[in-house]
């Protein structure tokens, strides 16, 4: 009987860990999303894009924060929260009170029916790019090393190091978390010129600059 | 266990309730685990505890429940710093047992958890893709660090335990030939207790007897004493009774005699013959003694009688069985009666003078116990 019970809970154990370790995709890298993101004419810019609901959400910007504190100098920052367009605004209350609270400086964009995270090809809650003053992406991915699994990351290591002038260890990291939308193959669609998006991201909230 | 099950669903609940794909939404997988896997580690330990409750087997099977605890409410927090101090937390919680193996299967849980994630999954725990082998053994060596501790700790407990378990034992060891002692001499002393009592009841019965044999003795005395003072006025009664019977022919002789010298038919007599006869028929039989004896012989056998019957009466009341209660009771006559009844005992050296309220009225007492 405790033969059984020990093989149930490694059953089990193992099934979370695997859930909690399977990235839901990467997407492609937008190379050619420049535009559709409001880069910092001197710093880099990191975009992350979160699903305010998502339980992973709150270990994408715990580490966020944590990253931060090592490149507040280096980085600006700039969130694009999904919401539904009949979605009420209590659906972005919590979270836009948490940024409000944690990011006082950054950017925080409502992304309406996830037109911008499918302008960027993240269409998993959790993903950031790391864009260069001059617009273009360096780093890719999220910043947990597993499903709401705060903690040392490959994603954040990165950014970390292409913020300080280092060679990245990878340019891109898995993403954790959940689907933004149910297009798993919606990667980058355009920047703001192209006509098959039609719209350019506004700042909705600008805490600070 | 049963709270930890609790706690994990609740915080399923609270931290990942639901997973999402845009705007739609189903149960998180973190809720099924946590009720499934928190329901495997509380259930098998409850049930052998309340099956086979102080088994060792027990021990083991919490220890290893209690350290997947710990993991699954790492897994639970998202692997939350704070969240770990459940391992040592409950690594010290273990020794409470006071025995070092049962560490073991903890720290082996951690270990093997460790490394396997070392192997399979790095950055879940390392946050690199490529970990140095001696990362896992440097976060299970955190844990070797606490058992270290815990195990000497166990180790000095258990010695500490076993001495006062010593020391228990021998006072109990001590307390129990107390006890016996005292068991021996109460024994002892019931028995010498029931021997005299034993004794005592034979004495009773003795001094019982005694006492029936100086009854029997008063007894014999009183109805010796009674019987004489009956026998002086029967014995005068009888003489008298014997007079009267002896003298009672003379009587008759002298009532013959009036009545032939009163019958003209027989021979012819002179008055003077006939009186003559008459004078010494009465001369004869000695009639004015007769006349003067006869009446006192009579008083004196009805004061004898009367006497006697006063003695009955006086023994009858003596004798009065009594009650076990209190009942009301003329005293004086109570003391009377037994005066009389032991008359014999004083009135050869004593007088007795009664000094009596006659208007004491019925008092209650033991009249046989008074007597």
């Amino acid at each position: 009987m405790v033969v059984l019970w020990f093989i149930a809970l490694a059953v089990i154990y193992g099934k979370l860990a695997v859930y909690s370790q399977s990235p839901e995709g990467l997407g492609t890298p937008p190379m050619a999303a420049v535009a559709n993101v409001s880069v910092h004419p001197e710093k880099y810019t990191l975009a992350v894009y979160i699903h305010p609901k998502c339980p992973c959400t709150q270990a994408t910007l715990y580490e966020v924060e944590r990253l931060m504190t090592k490149v507040r100098d280096e980085v600006a920052l700039s969130f694009y929260i999904f919401g539904a367009s009949d979605a009420p605004s209590v659906w972005f209350e919590g979270t836009l009170d948490q940024l409000e609270q944690k990011f006082p400086d950054s950017l925080v964009i409502r992304d309406i029916d996830g037109e911008y995270s499918k302008s960027a090809g993240a269409s998993v809650s959790g993903s950031t790019v790391l864009y260069t003053p001059d617009g273009v992406p360096v780093f890719w991915g999220g910043v947990t090393s597993g499903r709401g699994h705060s903690g040392d990351n490959l994603g954040s290591d990165s950014i970390l190091s292409i913020a300080r002038g280092l060679e990245p260890t990878r340019s891109e990291a898995p993403v954790y978390g959940c689907r933004i939308t149910d297009d798993s193959s919606n990667n980058y669609l355009g920047n703001c010129s192209d006509e098959s998006l039609g719209i350019c991201p506004e700042p909705m909230k600008e805490n600070q600059e | 266990m049963a709270l930890q099950f609790v706690a994990a669903i609740t915080a399923a609940y609270f931290i990942s309730p639901r997973t999402w794909v845009g705007s739609t939404s189903s149960p998180h997988i973190h809720m099924i685990g946590a009720a499934a896997l928190g329901g495997l580690l509380a259930g098998l330990p409850i049930y052998m505890i309340l099956k086979n409750l102080g088994k060792k087997a027990n021990q083991y099977v919490i220890s290893v429940a209690q350290l997947m605890f710990s993991g699954l409410f790492i897994h639970l927090s998202g692997g939350r710093i704070e969240t770990h101090f459940h391992v040592f937390g409950s690594l010290a919680f273990l020794a409470f047992y006071k025995d070092w193996k049962v560490l073991i299967p903890a720290t082996a849980v951690t270990a093997i958890d460790h490394m396997a994630r070392a192997i399979f999954w790095p950055e879940s725990v390392f946050g690199v893709l490529a970990a140095a082998p001696w990362r896992a053994v440097e976060h299970a060596g955190w844990v070797i660090f606490e058992d270290i501790f815990l195990v000497y700790s166990c180790v000095v407990g258990s010695r500490e335990l076993r001495l006062v378990a010593e020391r228990q034992a021998d006072l109990e060891g001590i307390n129990h030939t107390i006890e016996q002692t005292i068991e021996d001499r109460t024994r002892e002393l019931i028995d010498a207790n029931k021997a005299l009592e034993t004794e005592i009841e034979d004495r009773m019965k003795l001094e019982g007897q005694l006492v029936e044999a100086q009854k029997l003795e008063s007894v014999g005395q009183l109805a010796a004493g009674i019987a004489h003072e009956i026998n002086t006025p029967a014995q005068y009664v009888g003489d008298n009774i014997r007079f009267l019977l002896t003298e009672f022919d003379g009587i008759i002789k002298v009532i013959d005699q009036y009545a032939s010298q009163l019958d003209t038919t027989g021979p012819q007599q002179s008055w003077e013959e006939r009186s003559q006869i008459i004078r010494d028929t009465l001369e004869e039989a000695d009639f004015d003694f007769l006349r003067q004896e006869i009446p006192l012989a009579i008083s004196q056998s009805l004061e004898g009688v009367e006497r006697i019957s006063g003695i009955v009466l006086a023994m009858k009341e003596f004798s009065h069985p009594g009650s076990e209660h209190t009942e009301p009771a003329d005293i004086n006559r109570a003391i009377q009666s037994t005066a009389m009844v032991c008359s014999n005992r004083w009135k050869y050296s004593s007088k007795v003078e009664f000094d009596l309220d006659e208007n004491i009225g019925p008092v209650p007492c033991y009249l046989a116990e008074f007597n």
